[in-house]
């Protein structure tokens, strides 16, 4: 069907819907073009931060942080930053594992299971809309030396 | 019993309805896709219209089969518009529930799903809402002893309230109860509405059983025509009173109770703007039409 023939079909639905409307069955109207805002309400939950060690507090690179449905490593300055893109826009909290996947290769650590709370969470840059907007937080580690 | 006669006002209004009905057949938008996503359930219920079952080895449909169905008519749907409901067999049996809701958030379509209540606990109920859940409807069939005796399980009514009562908390959802009306709890309806209202519900929708599935074979389960009647003025009182909006649920053309007893004038979308997808894979306009029955 062509564009032109469905906006025609529209405004004469419109038109209809106002005459119902017109006769006391106003909220029919409403519901015969739904001004419905569907979306759902999302937020991006930030967490960044140095993974450190504890005996020299020297970065360690290559730790790899895991937290829900992300995970990265950590660069050569021991920074590292997980996201969860689809986060709901209240208190939350994140299970974070910090795992030495490379060995020997930059120093032996210990793994480390942690957990990161959002309370009463403020987001910033969100859409006015269904999207409210990034959270972070910082979360600085120190991994000890496997003995 | 005789039916009252519609009013001149509403007539004219219907026909103007009729001529809106047959535009919107024709513009054809399909905006609600119900995915059928499990035919297994942990409840046997005596009214139940799908083909659901507690066997473990019947397979549900991969979340991937469902949304390669999805991507390929995407083009033709606005995501943002479509509004997919999860339906069953009982939904939250199956543990991938929250996968697909990501995957389906990520494609920018809202989603819900309707529910016994059974496993929605505050642990479930969280990781839902994580995963982007934006409409949810639990069922509640009356008081405990009807309730559970419709839903053939001694427990079902407190986990269900319990559910009820915590997804009323949730402001940034769309919820509502949905209640069958049967012959069981038909005269405790007025304590059934306290007890939604006492308990934070906004919304409710009452249906009265389509003969299909295990409900065709129970006497129980069919309201007779007085108590058809005397349910319409049941919801006309409480859609009044304003506590809580009630609406009967979609099905039949109700005569002078049209506009009265639901927010609309009856307009089956059913393959015009709400299509199915049944647990094996068919496509159908509705879960109510089955292969069986078409």
């Amino acid at each position: 069907m062509s564009k032109a023939k469905i906006t025609f079909l529209k405004t004469s639905n419109a038109i209809l819907a106002g005459l119902i409307a017109l006769l006391g069955f106003a909220s029919s109207c409403e519901k015969i073009n739904p001004k419905v805002e569907y979306g759902t309400p999302s937020a991006k939950f930030i967490v960044n931060g140095r993974v450190l060690s504890a005996d020299s507090y020297k970065a360690i690179p290559n730790i790899r942080v895991v937290m829900r449905n992300d995970s990265t490593t950590t660069d050569s300055e021991g920074r590292y930053q997980v996201v969860d893109n689809f986060g709901f826009p209240t208190d939350q909290s994140y299970a974070i594992q910090f795992k030495d996947m490379d060995g020997a290769a930059n120093g032996d650590y210990q793994n480390l299971d942690t957990v990161l709370e959002f309370k009463d969470p403020q987001f910033e840059n969100g859409d006015g809309n269904w999207y409210s907007g990034e959270s972070s937080k910082t979360l600085d580690i120190e991994l000890n030396q496997k003995k | 019993m005789k039916a009252a006669k519609i009013s001149f006002r509403k007539r004219i209004a219907l026909h103007l309805f009729k001529r809106f009905k047959k535009n919107e057949a024709k513009i054809h938008q399909l905006n609600y896709i119900l995915w059928e996503c499990t035919l297994r359930c942990n409840l046997n219920c005596l009214h139940c219209g799908s083909d659901c079952t507690k066997d473990a080895t019947v397979k549900d449909m991969p979340i991937p089969d469902f949304l390669t169905a999805l991507d390929q008519i995407t083009p033709l749907v606005n995501p943002k518009h479509t509004m997919i409901v999860l339906t069953g067999g009982e939904v939250l049996v199956r543990q991938d529930i929250e996968m697909a809701g990501i995957e389906l958030y990520k494609r920018g379509f809202p989603w819900g799903i309707v529910s016994n209540g059974m496993l929605l606990s505050e642990k479930r109920l969280n990781s839902l809402l994580n995963s982007g859940m934006r409409a949810l409807t639990i069922s509640l069939d009356g008081l405990e002893k009807s309730h559970n005796w419709l839903r053939n399980n001694p427990k079902s009514f407190d986990n269900a309230l319990a559910a009820i009562r915590r997804a009323a908390k949730i402001e940034e959802i769309k919820f509502d109860v949905v209640t069958c009306v049967n012959r069981e709890n038909y005269n405790e309806l007025s304590e059934l509405r306290d007890l939604l209202i006492e308990s934070g519900v906004n919304e409710w929708r009452v249906f009265t059983i389509f003969p299909i599935g295990r409900a065709k074979e129970n006497d129980r389960l069919q309201l007779n025509p007085e108590e058809f009647r005397g349910l319409f003025e049941f919801i006309k009182r409480t859609r009044k009173e304003g506590k809580i909006l009630l609406n009967y649920g979609c099905e039949g053309f109700l005569g002078n109770y049209e506009k009265e007893v639901r927010d609309d004038f009856f307009f089956c979308r059913a393959g015009i703007n709400v299509a199915s997808v049944l647990a094996d894979g068919s496509i159908s306009a509705c879960p109510n039409l089955r292969g069986n029955f078409v």
